[in-house]
């Protein structure tokens, strides 16, 4: 199984082998903390992962069992970027890290792809007004202004980024309000 | 490498299935000490630039000028598309200067104890309700920054990201997402310089607006105890905390509206109750947008309740829904 993961771990299998051994590790668990063990040796190795919390009580017990530390042969390899850390964490088999570090993967030019929807520019772009329930926009009214220059003159504290976020108060006034 | 990319994501999904209840997960506790020294920074840094804000389907320009000395801080943001809008701040007073409505909004906000504004203790409550860790670090306007994700544990409260300077923690770049992913709201810089000092003339309101006749609206309020008001709240918002209670002038000839300001430390509420003019038209109720707030109306006898915030409108709704007058 070895020889398996250290493949999967470098993208080396084909796509047909890739499958059934994701779907070894999906169904079975003592494969999955094997895995996990194989991840974090190697990752322990290169000096990189995470130790500790996020590793279960089985894995733990191995570790301490194992008389010597494994050498996968893939340790020299050089990182490939988001697989291998991504794999790596993946199999560190505790769901709290899972789930903490899913959002570290990297996109395509470091951009979030949220953002990268909405680029940074001069021109007018159409962002969603969010929750499908706000479908009315607010006709600009003097009563309105007013609440938004009062919400955020007072809550101004609670916004990490205070400065800027004060924009919000004079950027919904349309030209011509004051109604 | 698109494949493997498809490919990690799916193995993620699987092992998360096949893994069964996921712990509760946990922040970075790193990520949580950036938190606070961001709100540090935006306090106690000098900074000027040009950043661009997009929301509610607009995109502008503004320039601003931070200073923080001896305890007090000024600020002045401008407008720098369309109608040349500003807002001055000196400590605690503000002014609003609407120049297509020739119209100056003079307000004042209460003094705080504790700046920076995220109390120690705040920091480590956020994580109740929130899940904060690193994102990738980026480059923004010259700058080396670091980002931090926040994300709600609920569906009252939106997604954030921070961009912030590696050096000194100021943002640079910030998120708000709604419940699809979609983005509500950014702004980001794209000058800024950090530090030094500033030309104090950069403070002050552009002399343009000294100019012919304003305006003045004060709508400065008065803090009220929070047991002074008539109001019940029957629905407590998990995590957000009512900061404060204030009266605010309307109409001359009506009494005052309750303000009451709501925060779970991150994002914020305003429940504005208005009485009614007798005899006056039944105004509109029901969800609205406005910009990237979301905005809550309802009516509750001869009272209007308006709630606004960057929260998603069930938040604004169970709060809102939950306002009853106390009994006499």
């Amino acid at each position: 199984m070895e020889t398996r993961f250290s493949a999967l771990l470098d993208g080396e299998l084909g796509d047909q082998d890739c499958a059934s051994t994701l779907n070894t590790l999906r169904q079975d668990a003592a494969a999955r903390d094997e895995f996990g063990m194989y991840c974090l040796i190697g990752d322990t190795l290169r000096g990189e992962g995470r130790l500790g919390t996020e590793m279960t009580a089985s894995v733990m017990a191995r570790l301490a069992a194992e008389p010597t530390v494994l050498a996968p042969h893939r340790s020299r390899k050089p990182q490939r970027g988001l697989w291998r850390p991504a794999m790596a964490l993946a199999a560190s088999a505790a769901g709290v890290a899972l789930v903490a570090w899913l959002a570290l993967v990297p996109q395509p030019n470091d951009v979030s792809p949220l953002l990268a929807k909405a680029p940074v520019a001069k021109e007018v772009v159409s962002v969603q007004q969010g929750s499908p329930q706000a479908s009315m926009t607010l006709a600009s009214s003097r009563e309105m202004q007013e609440y938004l220059i009062a919400h955020q003159a007072h809550t101004a504290n609670y916004h990490l980024s205070a400065g800027p976020q004060q924009i919000r108060t004079i950027s919904f006034v349309e030209t011509g309000a004051g109604k | 490498m698109t494949v493997r990319h498809v490919l990690a994501a799916s193995l993620w999904v699987a092992l998360l299935c096949s893994l069964g209840q996921i712990a509760r997960a946990e922040s970075a506790p790193d990520a949580l000490q950036w938190l606070q020294k961001v709100a540090a920074a935006t306090r106690k840094l000098n900074y000027s630039g040009v950043f661009v804000y997009q929301g509610g389907g607009k995109s502008e320009t503004s320039r601003i000028v931070h200073v923080a000395e001896n305890g007090r801080d000024q600020e002045r943001i401008e407008t720098l598309d369309g109608s040349p809008r500003e807002i001055v701040r000196d400590g605690n007073d503000i002014k609003c200067y609407l120049p297509e409505s020739r119209l100056v909004v003079v307000e004042r906000r209460f003094r705080r104890q504790n700046f920076p504004s995220l109390l120690p203790e705040g920091i480590g409550g956020l994580t109740d309700h929130y899940v904060i860790h690193r994102g990738m670090p980026a480059r923004i306007a010259g700058y080396d920054t670091q980002s931090i994700v926040v994300e709600p544990r609920d569906d009252l409260r939106y997604r954030r990201q921070f961009w912030v300077d590696s050096q000194t923690g100021l943002p640079l770049k910030a998120g708000l997402f709604d419940e699809k992913g979609e983005v509500r709201e950014t702004f980001a810089f794209t000058e800024l310089k950090i530090g030094g000092t500033v030309e104090r003339e950069a403070l002050k309101p552009h002399s343009r607006l000294a100019e012919g006749e304003w305006r003045v609206h004060d709508i400065r309020p008065k803090e009220l105890g929070h047991e002074d008001d008539a109001w019940a709240l029957k629905t407590l918002l998990p995590g957000f905390m009512r900061i404060s209670t204030m009266k605010r002038p309307t109409r001359q000839d009506s009494p005052s509206t309750t303000h009451m300001v709501f925060s779970d430390g991150l994002a914020a509420i305003s429940v504005f109750i208005e009485p009614l003019p007798t005899g006056h038209a039944k105004p509109e109720t029901g969800a609205y947008a406005m910009g990237a707030l979301n905005v809550y109306k309802r009516l509750l006898g001869e009272y209007l309740l308006v709630a606004m915030g960057d929260v998603p409108l069930v938040a604004l709704r169970k709060l809102t829904d939950g306002i009853e007058l106390k009994k006499k």
